[in-house]
């Protein structure tokens, strides 16, 4: 079918004058959906590249959220960081260079705090979590304080000031603070897991910790009691 | 006889094409231009209506606050008119929608006209009748020619021709940029690239204010992010003039993405420092800023480390006291640390006389401001003072003079460890002409610090490092900003050619009486002139009726 409208020609010389005022109908293919698919094609290809100015820095190879090992699971169920559920695994780097494996530290009941040196209360809390790790580090407490997406040197500095010992391990694309569910109105940073030698979540604070609520966080993974 | 009956049957389905009517109506013209008034109408709208307030956007409390504050005019039409997105027009998802739909209309619209158009450029029609030759809008008779000589003299102006010969006469068809009637389509396309620019803005624009304070860094985006940008505040400057009338505020910054620095540079009023597809605006300078660490003295570790802006004030009286020599003891603004119901002041230790009186400001009934003085060791009759400001009076045999009030950068409530909630932090000038910082709370004695000067008090070291000046910078990415700049450039070359570069075509009849020259009405002036010009090429006379006009 070849359907046009009446055309647009010279009365005598059967010329068309303005042919871009005619229509023409090719099928719906030809007439509608490829036109707008290539117009999405140059758009779309114009905002990929506009989105892609400025390069990535992704995550080097195996750093990240991974998968727990083999038997790591007693919940049964997927890993998650709702109470009950085993916590995701993850590969980080620390400030030195070093690696942190969260299911490394199985067996021992673990602090997760979720932090950024540029967060005023996750500066105000980190004294707390200092005290309490002085405190309870002889019944086998392990923290781990991922920093988010934060240069090495920054949070090198800030440990040596906070006098920080546990553990750091920066987070370079905020891979892992999504995973653990970081983000969003509420559950923003500071942000807090208590996780229990078997590796299952048993408390979460979204929000700055006291003295007090870091102490009763922690009899949740048989610390303190 | 079935099978010839249901023949025409099956054509008819098969000729049936439900995409027609929607492709009918999106290439209508007509539908184009109501549907464009339509949405200049909604623009309208949001034009008239109040609209919600960016910063307040996708912040339900606060929309929801802002919209009870338009019932006042819009009565009980309030929450229709707010359910319907009319508070928040260019952001309604119809809205969107409807720029959306626009961009399929006029991309349809556009195509659908590309056939015949191209095959006019590429295929065109070379033949015409004898009579249009007679009664064509643009037409010349000149001298007869012979075709090759017509030819050299069509190219010469830049004309392609095609010649062919039929019933005793010579027919030339000449054709001058066939392909400016493309450009039509260009400046179409930069109307669907502007469109999809403010769509592109609208959806993933993206703008995020920053205010920190000099060796501090800030995150971009809330949280984290793939596209996690922060932001150290290297240097925060700005100049003044002798008046105190500002001249320039500039930052000095360095980019991290997600943990490594990216960038580094300057950002200005007038020249925002650009990373990324990012541009950071310097939008504020707030010169009143002081960080403060404060480590534990038993561990040694930091407990406090902040770097805050003191952007209240306090009142506080700039006074000069002189013996009775009239020898100068004390020059200075007395930073208050006791607010007593009645005034506030401080006691001020003069130097070079050991002695200390107290000093502090009042108000009168009248809101004027009053310099109050007290010396614990004086007696009833000249051991009290009160004057008011630029009046001198005696305290104890000294001359106290009020110069004027000054206010004094203050902050309430920093949460240093120990101390009461609503804890003063004042930046005054010290005694060597440098900033010092004195912390105020209640029932405890002041702390005053020096710059770089560790001071002990009970369990902690506190150690001010100095004025920390702050920036405000508005991060903004426009990702619509390339359409944008590809589309104007497009729209201007459309048009440029379009009006600059017609296309003209010629359809020429020659025989031995003469040279008929025929032309379309098209958009393009000069027909005359080039007919004068094909005559001169060709050595031929001009006729009057293509003469200029003098």
């Amino acid at each position: 079918m070849n359907e046009t409208d009446e055309l647009p020609l010279d009365e005598i010389s059967g010329v068309e004058e303005r042919p871009q005022n005619r229509r023409e109908w090719r099928g719906a293919l030809r007439s509608v959906v490829l036109p707008v698919v290539i117009v999405a094609t140059i758009v779309g290809g114009l905002f990929y590249i506009e989105q892609r100015r400025g390069g990535t820095t992704g995550a080097p190879d195996g750093i990240g959220t991974v998968a727990l090992p083999e038997g790591a699971n007693a919940t049964g169920r997927s890993p998650s960081t709702d109470v009950g559920r085993a916590a995701p695994d993850f590969v980080l780097t620390t400030p030195d260079g070093g690696r942190v494996r969260f299911s490394d530290l199985r067996g021992q009941p673990v602090f997760v705090n979720f932090w950024a040196s540029w967060c005023t209360p996750c500066r105000k809390e980190m004294p707390e979590i200092v005290r309490a790790y002085a405190e309870h580090r002889s019944e086998g407490l392990q923290i781990v304080a991922v920093d988010l997406q934060e240069n090495g040197d920054q949070v090198r500095q800030f440990a040596a000031d906070f006098g920080v010992t546990f553990p750091i391990a920066i987070d370079p694309t905020g891979g892992v603070g999504t995973s653990w569910r970081i983000g969003g109105p509420i559950q923003g940073i500071p942000s807090s897991y208590f996780v229990d030698a078997g590796g299952v979540v048993r408390a979460r604070v979204f929000g700055p910790l006291t003295q007090q609520t870091i102490a009763d966080n922690l009899k949740t993974i048989g610390v303190g009691t | 006889m079935a099978s010839v009956r249901t023949a025409p049957a099956a054509s008819k389905r098969s000729s049936f094409e439900p995409m027609q009517p929607i492709w009918r109506m999106l290439t209508s013209v007509r539908f184009a231009v109501f549907f464009i008034g339509t949405l200049a109408l909604f623009g309208m709208l949001g034009v008239l209506i109040p609209q919600v307030p960016e910063a307040m956007r996708g912040n339900s409390t606060a929309t929801t606050t802002w919209v009870d504050g338009q019932r006042g005019a819009f009565g009980p039409l309030t929450d229709p008119m707010y359910h319907l997105g009319l508070f928040e027009v260019f952001h309604a998802r119809w809205f969107l929608f409807a720029l959306g739909f626009l961009v399929v209309n006029v991309t349809v619209c556009t195509f659908n006209r590309w056939s015949p158009t191209f095959r006019n450029v590429f295929q065109p029609n070379t033949r015409v009748p004898d009579s249009f030759f007679e009664r064509a809008h643009n037409r010349a008779a000149l001298a007869a020619v012979d075709a090759p000589v017509l030819e050299a003299a069509l190219r010469k102006m830049r004309f392609r021709t095609k010649t062919k010969t039929r019933e005793g006469a010579v027919y030339v068809f000449a054709d001058r940029h066939p392909w400016t009637q493309l450009a039509t389509f260009i400046s179409h396309l930069a109307l669907i690239l502007f469109i999809s620019g403010g769509l592109v803005t609208r959806l993933t624009g993206f703008s995020a204010d920053i205010f920190t304070g000099t060796g501090t860094t800030a995150p971009v985006f809330a949280v984290s992010n793939p596209n996690q940008l922060q932001v150290r505040v290297d240097d925060a400057i700005g100049r003044f003039s002798a008046t105190g009338s500002p001249l320039d505020f500039r930052t000095q910054l360095t980019i991290f993405k997600n943990g490594q620095q990216v960038a580094s540079g300057t950002t200005t009023v007038n020249d925002p420092f650009k990373y990324g597809g990012y541009r950071f605006h310097q939008v504020a300078y707030f010169p009143n800023g002081a960080e403060l660490s404060i480590r534990e003295v038993a561990t040694g570790n930091t407990v406090f480390h902040e770097t805050f802006p003191l952007e209240d004030t306090t009142a506080a009286p700039r006074i000069t006291i002189a013996d009775a020599s009239g020898a100068i003891l004390l020059s200075d603004v007395v930073a208050p640390t006791d607010f007593l119901s009645i005034a506030s002041g401080a006691l001020v230790r003069i130097p070079s006389s050991g002695r200390v009186v107290w000093v502090g400001l009042t108000t009168t009934d009248d809101k004027s401001w009053q310099l109050v003085g007290f010396d614990p060791k004086g007696n009833a009759e000249d051991g009290q003072l009160r004057i008011a400001e630029g009046a001198s009076g005696a305290l104890s045999g000294l001359t106290v003079h009020f110069d004027r009030v000054t206010s004094i950068p203050s902050a309430v409530g920093l949460g240093v460890p120990g101390a009461d909630a609503q804890q003063l932090a004042q930046l005054t000038p010290g005694p060597d002409g440098g900033p010092s910082l004195m912390l105020v709370s209640k029932n405890q004695p002041a702390i005053s610090l020096a710059q770089h000067s560790p001071t002990v008090v009970g369990a902690y070291e506190y150690t001010f490092e100095g004025q920390r000046a702050f920036a405000g910078i508005a991060v903004k990415r426009d990702s619509g900003a390339w359409f944008i700049w590809i589309a104007t450039a497009m729209l201007l070359g459309g048009l440029a050619i379009t009006f600059y570069v017609p296309r003209r075509r010629l359809w020429i009849r020659l025989t031995q009486s003469g040279t008929q020259i025929a032309a379309l009405a098209e958009k393009s002036g000069g027909f005359e002139k080039d007919m004068r010009s094909l005559a001169r090429r060709m050595s031929v006379p001009i006729p009057p009726e293509l003469e200029e006009e003098r």
